[in-house]
C-alpha cells in the first residue's frame, strides 16, 4: 500500500517539487484517508483528505471532489472563469466516461468547486482515475472550452437577473460588503462568460484544480484500498490549506428597488463557533417549517432556507417572498424565531415530533450515494467530523439544537421590491 | 414518472433468461407470501435506514370511464399529509394499466408507511368534499393530457398499440355520473389486495413485512349494471405546431431496448423539436415509439397537412438511420447507456422500487429489471439489426396532432 515518492504521478511529483520534499519523504499515503465506519476514525497526524465508505448494496459508485477555489477568485471582468475551467475539464473527459458508462458533473461554488462522478461498480476505478486526471491535470482543448461556454451561458442566462437571483445578491452584499468577491454569482454572468479567453480558462484550471487543495469522498460498493490507491497518486500528507474568513456581522441592510408586485427578502445569519452540522440543519429545518406559506401565515407567499458552508464559517440564509405590506413583519418574525430557538430548548414532546420529521427528510436527501459522498466531502473540506448521517441525527438533543440556534449571529438583510418596501428598510 | 430514463419510460423489454446474477440494485428479490394481502417482493440492503414501498395493481376503466382515476385520487386524499409526520413522501398515480401508490420514509416508520398505503387502497369513505376534489383532480389530469399535443399523441398511440385508453376515452370523464355506488363497485372488483403487488426496498425482517401486509380487509360489493357513463367533453389540443408519432410492434426484449436507444440518438441529433424514441412495454407486448414535433418554416402556418407527412417521414427515417448505424460498437455503447440509465434511476431506494416494480408490472410479474440488466450485456448487433430491419418493413401505427 505505501507508495514510494518516485512512483507518484506527475502532478504529485510537481507538488513535491515545490519545496515540500520533507513532507513528501514522509509520505503517509493512506494515513490521510478515513474509512467507512468512521467514528472519528482519522487517527493520522493530518486531517483526512479522503473518506472512503463501502456501501455494498449500492448500485453505483459515487466520487465527490471538493477543491478550494471558486467564483470569489475570479476577477469581476472574468466572472465564470472557474466554472468554465471545471466544465471544460469534464467536457474533455466525456468520451472516456461514456466508454466506461460513467457520468460526471461540476457544481459552482464561491470558495470551492465540487465535482461528482457516478460510475458502475465494474468500471468505477478506471473512471475515477480518468476523472481525477482530467481535473488535476486538466488540458481541455478549444472544442471542450466552447462546449463549456455554451453550457454555462445557457444555464446562467436563465437565472441571472431575476428577483430570486437579485435578492441573493443584495443579501450577500449586506453580509460581506458591496464589492466583496464573495458576493459574485457562483457560476458567473453571461456577459463575461463569452469574454474569458481560452488561455485564462486553462490557466485557471491548472491554478485552482490542484490535488493539494482538494478532498475526496467515495461511496458505493468499493474496497477502501481501491479508493486509497487512486487518491494516493494525488493527495499528499499535508493538511488542506484553510482559507478561513473572519466575519464581522453588523446587521446591515442592503436594498434594491425593483418594480415587482411582491417583496423579496433575504436574511443571512452567520454561524459563530463550532456547531454540530446536523443540529444546524435541524435549525434550518425548523425555520423552513415555520415559514411555509399557509392560511395561518398571511402575507407570506414563499420561503426557502439554505446553508452555505465555507472553511471556517457557515451562513444560514432565509429567503422570503411576501406581500409588500408584510415584508417588515416577516423579516422581524424570522429573527424572532431564531431568538426563540436559541433562548430555550424545545419541549421534549415537540422536539421528538420535529426530529422525527427532520430525520425522514434528511435521510431522503441522502438517499443516493452521490448525495452521501458530497456530504462527506463537504465535511472533510470544512474540517467537520465525519459522521454516519442517521446516527448523527439520532444523537440530536433539544440542547444541541438550542446550541446551534444560539450560534446564529444577527442577520444581515437584503430587500428587493417596490419603493414603498425598500424605503421601509433603512440601509 | 420521475427518475426513469426516457428510453425506458414505458417499461422495457422481454427478458431473456437470466444467466447472470441480477444487477445489484435490482436483486436478489425475496418473495414474501402474505395472508390476505398483496404479494410482496423485497430487495434487502440499504446504506441508510430508509425504506421505499411501491404498491401497484392492474386497473381498467371498462364501462366506467374515469372511475379508476377518481379512485386513485381518493387514495391520494386518504393518504393526505400522513407521510409528512415521519418526514416521508407519498404519491399516487394512474399510469397506463395500473394504479401505483408509493411511499418512502425511515425504516422505523415502516408500519406507518404501510398503514398509509392501506388507507390509500382501502374502501374509500366517499366523503363529499374528498370526492369532489378527487373528481376535479381526475378531470384536470385527463384534460391536461388531452390539451397538450405531446401527451395527447402518446395517449392516442398507446390506445392504437395496446387498446389501452388509460382513462382518457371518451374524453374528460363525466365524473358527476360516477356516483359513490358505482365507484364502490369498481373499487370492490379491482382494488382487491390479492391483485396487488408491493415492492419493498430496505432492510427489514421478513416477519415484520409479512405482518404489515397481511390481513388487509376487503369488502365485496354486488356488481350491478348501471346506466352507461356519458362521454364528457373532449378538449381541443393547444397546438401551435404539428406533433406526430409512429409506433412499431417489436418483440419485448433487451435488443428492443437497445434499438430504442439507437433510434433516440438519431432523433435527438436530428434537430427535430422534442424528438424522442422510447420502448413501451405493456402486458407482455412492446412497441418502439418515435415522437416529435416540427416548428417554423418547415410547416405552413395555415396547414398542417404540408408538414405532417414530412414529419412522419422524418420519424420513420430515424429507424432506418438507426439500422444503418447499428455497428457492434454502437450497439455496445447503446446497451451500456441503457444499463447506466437503469443504474442511475435505481440508485436510491425509491428509484430502485420504482424500476423493479415497473418492470414486474410490465411483464406480468414474471421478469425483473435484474434479468433485463443482465440480458443487456448479451445483446448482439445482429439481434438489434434484425429487430430494426423488421421494423422498417412494417407499416407503423401513426398518430398526428395538428393545429
Amino acid at each position: 500500500m505505501r507508495r514510494r515518492i518516485g512512483r507518484a504521478g506527475g502532478v504529485r511529483a510537481a507538488w513535491c517539487a515545490v519545496g515540500r520534499a520533507a513532507r513528501c519523504a514522509g509520505w503517509l499515503g493512506p494515513a490521510a484517508a478515513v474509512m467507512a465506519a468512521f467514528p472519528g476514525a482519522a487517527s493520522a497526524q493530518v486531517p483526512p483528505r479522503l473518506a472512503a465508505t463501502p456501501e455494498p448494496e449500492a448500485g453505483m459508485v459515487a466520487v465527490a471532489l471538493r477543491i478550494a477555489g471558486g467564483s470569489a477568485d475570479d476577477d469581476a471582468a472574468q466572472s465564470g472563469r472557474t466554472q468554465l475551467a471545471a466544465l471544460a475539464a469534464l467536457a474533455a473527459l466525456q468520451p472516456a466516461l461514456d466508454s466506461l458508462g460513467a457520468r460526471a458533473h461540476a457544481e459552482c461554488g464561491r470558495t470551492a468547486t465540487g465535482f461528482t462522478l457516478l460510475a458502475p461498480p465494474g468500471t468505477w476505478e478506471a473512471a475515477a482515475r480518468r476523472f481525477t486526471a482530467a481535473i488535476f491535470a486538466a488540458a481541455p482543448d478549444s472544442g471542450d472550452m466552447a462546449r463549456a461556454r455554451r453550457q454555462l451561458e445557457a444555464s446562467t442566462e436563465l437565472e441571472n437577473g431575476n428577483p430570486t437571483w437579485q435578492v441573493r445578491l443584495v443579501t450577500r452584499q449586506a453580509l460581506y460588503g458591496v464589492d466583496d468577491p464573495w458576493t459574485r454569482p457562483r457560476c458567473g454572468v453571461p456577459e463575461t462568460i463569452g469574454q474569458v479567453p481560452d488561455t485564462a480558462i486553462v490557466s485557471r484550471a491548472r491554478a485552482a484544480f490542484r490535488p493539494d487543495r482538494a478532498v475526496a469522498a467515495v461511496n458505493g460498493p468499493i474496497d477502501v484500498q481501491q479508493a486509497e490507491r487512486i487518491f494516493d497518486e494525488w493527495f499528499g500528507p499535508t493538511p488542506l490549506p484553510v482559507a478561513a474568513r473572519p466575519l464581522s456581522p453588523d446587521s446591515s441592510v442592503r436594498v434594491a428597488e425593483r418594480n415587482t408586485v411582491t417583496a423579496w427578502l433575504g436574511l443571512a445569519f452567520p454561524v459563530r463557533g463550532d456547531v454540530d452540522p446536523e443540529a444546524l440543519r435541524m435549525v434550518a429545518f425548523l425555520l423552513d417549517d415555520a415559514t411555509r406559506p399557509g392560511p395561518d401565515r398571511p402575507g407570506l407567499l414563499g420561503a426557502s432556507v439554505e446553508i452555505e458552508r465555507h472553511q471556517g464559517h457557515a451562513v444560514v440564509f432565509v429567503y422570503l417572498i411576501t406581500e409588500p405590506d408584510a415584508a417588515q413583519v416577516w423579516s422581524k418574525r424570522v429573527a424572532e424565531l431564531v431568538h426563540r430557538y436559541a433562548a430555550s430548548p424545545l419541549p421534549d414532546a415537540g422536539f421528538r415530533a420535529r426530529l422525527r420529521r427532520f430525520r425522514g427528510i434528511r435521510l431522503r436527501q441522502l438517499a443516493t450515494p452521490d448525495a452521501r459522498a458530497r456530504r462527506n466531502a463537504e465535511a472533510l473540506f470544512s474540517g467537520l467530523p465525519l459522521t454516519h448521517a442517521a446516527r448523527a441525527i439520532d444523537a440530536l438533543t433539544p440542547a444541541a439544537v438550542q446550541h446551534a440556534a444560539a450560534a446564529l449571529g444577527p442577520p444581515a438583510r437584503g430587500v428587493v421590491g417596490p419603493a414603498r418596501v425598500v424605503n421601509a428598510f433603512p440601509g | 414518472m420521475p427518475g426513469i430514463p426516457a428510453a425506458l419510460v414505458a417499461g422495457l423489454a422481454a427478458l431473456v433468461a437470466a444467466a447472470e446474477p441480477a444487477g445489484r440494485p435490482f436483486g436478489p428479490l425475496t418473495r414474501i407470501d402474505t395472508q390476505g394481502g398483496p404479494t410482496v417482493w423485497v430487495r434487502h440492503g440499504a446504506a441508510l435506514p430508509l425504506v421505499a414501498i411501491r404498491l401497484s395493481l392492474p386497473v381498467q376503466d371498462g364501462p366506467v370511464p374515469g372511475a379508476t382515476r377518481v379512485l386513485v385520487e381518493l387514495g391520494r386524499e386518504a393518504m393526505g399529509d400522513g407521510a409528512a409526520v415521519f418526514g416521508g413522501r407519498a404519491s399516487a398515480e394512474r399510469v397506463p394499466g395500473f394504479a401505483v401508490f408509493s411511499v418512502v420514509g425511515p425504516a422505523r416508520s415502516f408500519d406507518a408507511m404501510v398503514a398509509l398505503l392501506r388507507r390509500a387502497v382501502g374502501e374509500p369513505s366517499f366523503d363529499a368534499d374528498a370526492l369532489a376534489r378527487a373528481r376535479a383532480a381526475a378531470q384536470r389530469a385527463v384534460a391536461s393530457m388531452l390539451e397538450r399535443p405531446e401527451t395527447r399523441t402518446r395517449a392516442l398511440l398507446r390506445q392504437r398499440m395496446f387498446g389501452d385508453s388509460a382513462g382518457i376515452e371518451p374524453g374528460i370523464p363525466a365524473v358527476d355520473s360516477l356516483t359513490p355506488d358505482r365507484l364502490r363497485q369498481v373499487w370492490s372488483a379491482q382494488f382487491q389486495p390479492s391483485r396487488m403487488r408491493a415492492i419493498v426496498v430496505g432492510d427489514l425482517p421478513a416477519p415484520v413485512i409479512r405482518a404489515a401486509f397481511s390481513h388487509w380487509p376487503h369488502r365485496s360489493v354486488p356488481q350491478t349494471a348501471g346506466p352507461p357513463v356519458g362521454a364528457g367533453p373532449r378538449p381541443h389540443p393547444q397546438v401551435m405546431f404539428p406533433w406526430a408519432g409512429v409506433a412499431y410492434r417489436v418483440p419485448a426484449s433487451a435488443a428492443a431496448a437497445v434499438a430504442a436507444e439507437l433510434v433516440r440518438l438519431r432523433a435527438e441529433r436530428s434537430g427535430l423539436h422534442d424528438g424522442a424514441a422510447e420502448l413501451w412495454w405493456q402486458a407482455g407486448e412492446a412497441a418502439l415509439v418515435v415522437l416529435g414535433s416540427t416548428r417554423g418554416d418547415t410547416v405552413r402556418a395555415d396547414s398542417a397537412a404540408a408538414g405532417t407527412p414530412r414529419l412522419r417521414a422524418d420519424l420513420e427515417t430515424f429507424v432506418a438511420d438507426a439500422l444503418a448505424a447499428a455497428t457492434p460498437g454502437a450497439v455496445d455503447a447503446a446497451a451500456r447507456a441503457v444499463r447506466v440509465d437503469l443504474l442511475l434511476a435505481a440508485r436510491s431506494p425509491a428509484g430502485a422500487a420504482e424500476v423493479i416494480g415497473r418492470f414486474m408490472d410490465a411483464s406480468g410479474g414474471g421478469a425483473g429489471a435484474g434479468e433485463l440488466f443482465a440480458a443487456l450485456e448479451q445483446v448482439r448487433a445482429d439481434d438489434v439489426r434484425a429487430l430494426l430491419r423488421a421494423a422498417t418493413r412494417q407499416h407503423p401505427a401513426f398518430v398526428e396532432v395538428a393545429p
